[in-house]
């Protein structure tokens, strides 16, 4: 068990400096020579067509360079593939409030955006389907997606099992319409020289970026330049492209100047993604010792109407979580008039997890079964989905784990026990889970004639702690201090990564700079070997050992080189090897697993609730980086606080626009909500998935809060809340 | 943002020069005025600056109470030890307000005319009669879970934001108002704050030009034992669900001998609850009394459709905030 | 199917609001309590209208920043924020929702930690501006940059100079004296990865050794 202590030591990030001096430059800090800015102007209606525009006041507004619209912009070749599937400013249609009808380009960011009000739209206009109500009578099957996320499944005959069970909850839960709402707004710069482009992007993907920038144009590859040095946080909003930054490059084209865009604050809950509203049902059958017969998990989610590619797969945790021999799953979209969604951190198994584990609890009480002994009854042997063994299972660790440093044994039993002054106190938990991911990677590991090593991978540092990792496994590996690792990242040109999501980067960019450091010592072995200016000359490279930066023939330690030495003989003062990572089926699957604690404080008479204690632990393979990997976890954690208490975007009921468009009336959390968190991550150490030994973690960590705050709440006041966010009306007593 | 003039005059006769152009608006802290013209909520053809004009800051001791310059900024006067003895709600209700550069930017004066915060106002293609007179009101049919539940109209159900207000009122502040004839006047607080009615883009009763120079706040026994309490669904920096200023002179019996009461986050306008207080008032100090003054407290609520629960909230509030005076 | 002519945002030109509130205001004593102070001279006898800067014109404005004299051309309505980030090319400092909500922009002027896109760069001539490419002497890192590094109080980074200037003055003012208190000074600066219990933990620990 590695101990919250030990988590605060051990290497800061090497970013760290240009992060506290205002010098991590991110998009919209770039600058070029002539640079224009451009500024996107919404339809103020939902759902219908533009039949006129009139642009001649923003074209006459002071500053004002051009303005485009779908009239006189040119067609785009749209090859699809983004996060959109509609581009706006290609046509007249108008599929959901605010997108985009107008590119203003002006030569300051404050002309551009003044000049946007300027533009005056007449629409033919229809009702738009704006609530979860209106949409479910149209609520279709999704398609697959990505493989292993299917819209349906079975297993045993779960309607049969659940009807011959002895103990029965059917259960339904809501969960809420949620934005990313990154600090950083999505923003792009692009500029042109003849046919070549180089776009700056706040992007989590810049690999697809580049290679959908090269099919949009209808120009080679190597003429598109993708570059970021910082993304100011992402949380999926900002994976690839979306249609806003092929606009830009194309604007830019057009006007025959660098332009910069980055979208308004309102724009970010139109453009950029969200997460759906979820309505969940789910059935579950258990033997009267608690342990699970049958589940049935039904989800419906919201989905635009014009762009069905995205579904909030929530019964898929159903599948894998709990043991059980009987379980069939199901999800629909309900098609609404609003902007398209996307993954945002923690997704499905984030919002699934709520039904399984308030409904757990319930269950709890009514059987007089503790709530961590219910779920060690029903620990997942293996996988039941995919019929294959689990490569570790530290389920049952966790929640003993945790129970023992959280006190759970001193919580009594009952509810509304605890109180201190005019507040009622609630204990609760519940389980935490995602897949534990990995895709194909590549990383480029070099040393120079100095003894400096450059790790090079085209992934990008949205603030998971990247390259300080990536510093680590190949300082490590290398036996080299991390002051002489340099990762470069933050362009497309790289050797190619996957996109900085869904918790793959350190099981899949880690895993190739450790198969890359490796390559590199062989490489190292094998030059010396055959060079006759090293001491190694003439013995057999695979039986040499390296380690602290040098190569030495394990008989006789007189016979050493430094990879510098080596490095400094080779072509270019440099020795360079690729370590390509591609994820094979081993025979075992794997997951990353957890459990949230959680001590709510709950004042009845005016509704306040406030989270006074969490403790996190986690199953999450070899910690590689402990202080960002902690990091991770804590503010996954109150990612989890703001989806329970807070975070809800509200589509007006009659004109579908988001209500609550801003951090004025969208609420996420501040400093006075977050309590202090105590994070454990127990041994869990794994090479079978990959070489590196890591696990998926930046998600995993989000999944159970929110159940676990509502079941806390549940013990403090007796209250079972099954709608998301909670607030303070729903727990007046 | 749409362009405006801007002047920087160093006295209030230069002020009330520069505010006669139509649509002159004063700026102080700009935390309001930025954000709405940003929003395209406000459209001023110019910004008169008077951080410029001396005498209008500074919080002073007077016979009755305090005398607090229009400019003082809220955090200098949430800072101040005397103030916060005298008449606690006040202080508190600035330091739930807002966030600290907030409340280092915004001024005292300002603060009082914030406008609402009802989410159709600051965006400018709904509907909204504030905003844009005859253009109508989108809560009506949409949203009105923040609306008010005291003085609304047809033509409006906006929320008055404010924190400090709500103190203010409770224990009978007064403003210090220049004109543009160049007359200085003292109104009460009470009086400052216009009913939506028929004509809800009118928030106050402040005439072309005229300018809130000074505060007063007497000081009372109900002041030194006083409290403002906000209920938000964030710890910090949220407008108030429901707030309650409150303020009680309790005799040595345990009977009440004055009781100020108003609230935030359910009217119109900052909404004292003069029929509670009366009730309180010669009554013992405790939960039979409480009970009555809350009941009291929302006899004249019309709730909406979705903000019912702000009934419920307001009597618990009050409760809660008696119970702990 | 409906027929709209709905104007795009802000299409309602024109000064109604502006003038209803004018004809309003000659009314507004009759109604109200109001009692007479005194008067103060207004108009010709007090020969003190202001220059009126035009609203599309820019003007040379003579700011102090981070020390240093830093002479700029902008309009009356330009931000502080736009007059760093764009006219002075200072980036540190970022935009994060041009609303005053999120505390990204957090800048201190005189030492006080203000809200840089609410604060037109005209209305702080001759006040002391510090971003947070001020906040190092040097090379030498101020204490709370170095205590950010060591409790690792920033994942993205983004709102860290807003952090990092709110955090500061939140020192220097002497108002770090426990957790709780850090946390409530600090609750207008949002962070969305979710450092805040290292941010407290830096503020905290830069104050006990700074």
């Amino acid at each position: 068990m590695t101990a919250l202590t030990d988590l605060k030591t051990g290497p800061s990030r090497v970013e760290g400096r240009a992060k506290v001096t205002g010098t991590a430059r991110y998009a919209n800090d770039t600058m070029r020579p002539g640079m224009a800015h451009l500024a996107f102007a919404g339809a103020a209606i939902a759902r219908g067509r533009v039949t006129a525009i009139d642009t001649s006041a923003a074209e006459a507004a002071p500053g004002v360079i051009a303005v485009y619209t779908h009239l006189n912009l040119p067609k785009l070749t749209q090859p699809g593939g983004m996060r959109e599937a509609i581009v706006a400013l290609q046509g007249d249609v108008i599929h959901y409030a605010d997108q985009f009808i107008a590119g203003v380009v002006a030569e300051t960011p404050a002309a551009a955006e003044a000049a946007t009000r300027l533009i005056r739209a007449a629409y033919d206009a229809e009702p738009p389907v704006s609530t979860m109500d209106a949409a479910m009578a149209n609520a279709f099957q999704p398609e697959q997606w990505n493989g292993f996320r299917t819209p349906t499944s079975s297993r045993g005959d779960a309607d049969a099992a659940y009807a011959a069970a002895p103990v029965r909850i059917d259960w339904t839960v809501e969960t809420a319409m949620r934005q990313h709402n990154p600090i950083e707004a999505n923003a792009t710069m692009a500029e042109w020289d003849g046919d070549r482009v180089t776009i700056w992007n706040a992007d989590q993907y810049i690999v697809e970026t580049r290679e959908i920038a090269a099919r949009t144009f209808e120009i080679p590859e190597e003429n598109v330049t993708v570059l970021i040095d910082y993304v100011g946080g992402g949380y999926g909003c900002k994976v690839g492209p979306w249609p806003h930054t092929m606009l830009t490059a194309l604007i830019a084209r057009e006007v025959g100047r660098p332009v910069r865009m980055a979208l308004s604050r309102r724009q970010m809950y139109s453009s950029a993604g969200y997460m759906p509203a979820t309505r969940q049902r789910l059935r579950m059958g258990l033997a009267e010792d608690g342990r699970l017969q049958a589940i049935v998990h039904e989800s419906v989610c919201q989905g635009p109407a014009h762009d069905p590619q995205y579904c909030e797969w929530a019964a898929i945790p159903s599948r894998y979580l709990y043991a059980c021999e009987n379980v069939r799953t199901q999800h629909r979209v309900a098609p609404m008039h609003c902007g398209a969604p996307t993954t945002m951190r923690a997704p499905h198994e984030g919002v699934g997890i709520f039904a399984l584990d308030t409904a757990l609890d319930e269950l709890s009480y009514r059987l007089g079964i503790d709530p961590v002994e219910l779920r060690l009854r029903n620990i997942a042997p293996r996988d039941q989905h995919f019929d294959l063994p689990w490569s570790t299972n530290a389920q049952a660790e966790v929640y003993r784990t945790g129970a023992e440093a959280f006190g759970w044994s001193d919580r009594p039993a009952e509810v509304g026990r605890l109180r201190d002054g005019d507040e009622l106190i609630g204990i609760g938990m519940a389980s935490a889970l995602r897949p534990n991911t990995k895709t194909n990677a590549e990383a480029r590991v070099s040393i120079d004639a100095e003894g400096q090593v450059t790790v090079a991978s085209a992934t990008s540092e949205i603030g998971t702690g990247t390259p300080t990792a990536l510093s680590i496994v190949a300082a490590e590996e290398l036996g080299v201090p991390m002051d002489r690792v340099t990762v470069r990242m933050g362009d497309a040109s790289l050797p190619r990564a996957p996109f900085v999501a869904g918790s793959v980067t350190m099981n899949s960019v880690g895993s190739a700079v450790l198969l890359g450091a490796r390559a590199l010592k062989e490489r190292l072995a094998e030059a010396a070997v055959g060079d006759e200016a090293s001491p190694l000359f003439g013995l057999d490279a695979a039986a040499l050992v390296a380690n602290d930066g040098a190569i030495a023939d394990p008989a006789d330690p007189t016979r050493r080189e430094t990879f510098a030495s080596v490095a400094a003989r080779a072509d270019g003062g440099e020795v360079s090897a690729l370590g390509a990572f591609a994820p094979e089926q081993t025979g075992s699957n794997s997951r990353s697993l957890g459990a949230q604690f959680v001590e709510v404080r709950v004042d009845p008479l005016i509704g306040r609730i406030r989270v006074s204690r969490m403790l996190g632990v986690f199953a999450v393979g070899r910690i590689i980086s402990p202080k960002t990997a902690r990091s991770q976890a804590t503010g996954g954690m109150i990612w989890g606080i703001g989806e329970a208490l807070m975070e809800k975007t509200e589509l007006d009921p009659v004109t579908a626009r988001p209500v609550n468009a801003s951090f004025l009336d969208n609420y996420v959390p501040v400093q006075g909500d977050v309590p202090d968190i105590d994070v454990i991550f127990v041994d869990d150490a794994d090479t079978d998935p990959n070489p590196l030994g890591s696990k998926s973690i930046g998600e995993v960590v989000s999944t159970g809060v929110a159940p676990a705050i509502a079941n806390a709440i549940y013990h403090a006041t007796g209250k079972r809340l099954t709608r998301l966010p909670i607030t303070s009306e729903m727990v007046l007593g | 943002m749409r362009p405006f003039e801007l002047a920087r005059p160093d006295s209030l006769a230069g002020a009330m020069a520069a505010v006669q152009a139509p649509g002159a608006m004063y700026v102080a802290g700009g935390t309001t005025i930025v954000d709405l013209v940003r929003a395209g909520a406000e459209r001023p053809s110019r910004l008169v600056d008077i951080n410029r004009i001396p005498g209008l800051v500074g919080v002073a001791r007077t016979e009755g109470g305090f005398r607090i310059g229009a400019l003082a900024r809220m955090a200098d006067v949430a800072a101040d030890e005397t103030v916060a003895a005298a008449m606690p709600a006040v202080v508190q209700s600035l330091r739930l307000a807002a966030s600290t550069q907030i409340r280092n930017m915004a001024s005292i004066g300002g603060n009082l005319l914030q406008r609402t915060r009802c989410p159709y106002f600051r965006k400018p293609d709904h509907g909204c009669n504030k905003r844009t007179p005859g253009s109508g009101c989108a809560a009506a049919e949409g949203d009105d879970k923040a609306a008010a539940i005291f003085g609304a109209s047809g033509a409006c159900r906006a929320v008055y934001p404010g924190d400090l207000a709500i103190a203010l009122i409770a224990f009978d502040a007064e403003l210090e108002i220049a004109s543009a004839e160049g007359e200085m006047r003292l109104m009460p607080l009470a009086d400052l704050h216009r009913l939506p009615g028929e004509a809800p883009h009118l928030d106050t009763t402040l005439a072309a030009g005229d300018l809130i120079t000074a505060l007063r706040i007497p000081a009372s026994a109900s002041a030194r034992r006083s409290v403002y309490c906000k209920v938000r669904d964030r710890a910090s920096y949220e407008f108030a669900l429901v707030s309650v200023a409150a303020g009680l002179d309790v005799d040595g019996s345990g009977l009440i001998r004055d009781a100020r009461l108003a609230a935030g986050g359910v009217g119109t306008v900052p909404w004292r609850l003069t029929e509670a207080e009366q009730a309180l008032i010669g009554t013992e100090h405790g939960t039979q009394a409480w009970a009555r003054a809350a009941d009291l407290a929302v006899r004249d609520a019309v709730p909406g459709r979705q903000n019912a629960y702000k009934v419920d909230l307001l009597k618990r509030t009050l409760v809660a905030v008696l119970r702990n005076l | 199917m409906t027929k709209s002519d709905d104007p795009a945002p802000d299409a309602h030109e024109g000064g109604a609001a502006e003038l209803t509130r004018r004809d309003l205001g000659k009314t507004a004593m009759a109604v109200t309590g109001a009692v007479a102070l005194g008067a103060f001279p207004v108009g010709a006898e007090a020969d003190a209208i202001p220059e009126i800067l035009r609203a599309d014109d820019p003007i040379p404005l003579d700011l102090r920043v981070n020390g240093a004299r830093l002479v700029i051309e902008a309009e009356p309505h330009v931000s502080l924020l736009d007059a760093l980030r764009e006219r002075a090319g200072l980036t540190g400092t970022k935009k994060g929702c041009a609303q005053g909500a999120c505390g990204a922009c957090t800048v201190q002027v005189d030492g006080k930690p203000v809200l840089s896109c609410l604060t037109l760069a005209a209305l702080v001539e001759g006040a002391e501006i510090t971003t947070v490419e001020g906040l190092a002497d040097g090379e030498d890192l101020h204490p709370l940059q170095r205590a950010f590094i060591e409790q690792d109080a920033f994942q993205c980074g983004f709102c860290t100079p807003g952090q990092l200037m709110t955090g500061a003055a939140c020192l220097a003012e002497g108002a770090a004296t426990s957790p709780g208190a850090i946390r409530e000074y600090m609750s207008g600066t949002l962070c969305r990865c979710g450092a805040y219990p290292n941010i407290v933990a830096a503020v905290d620990t830069a104050g006990r050794e700074g």
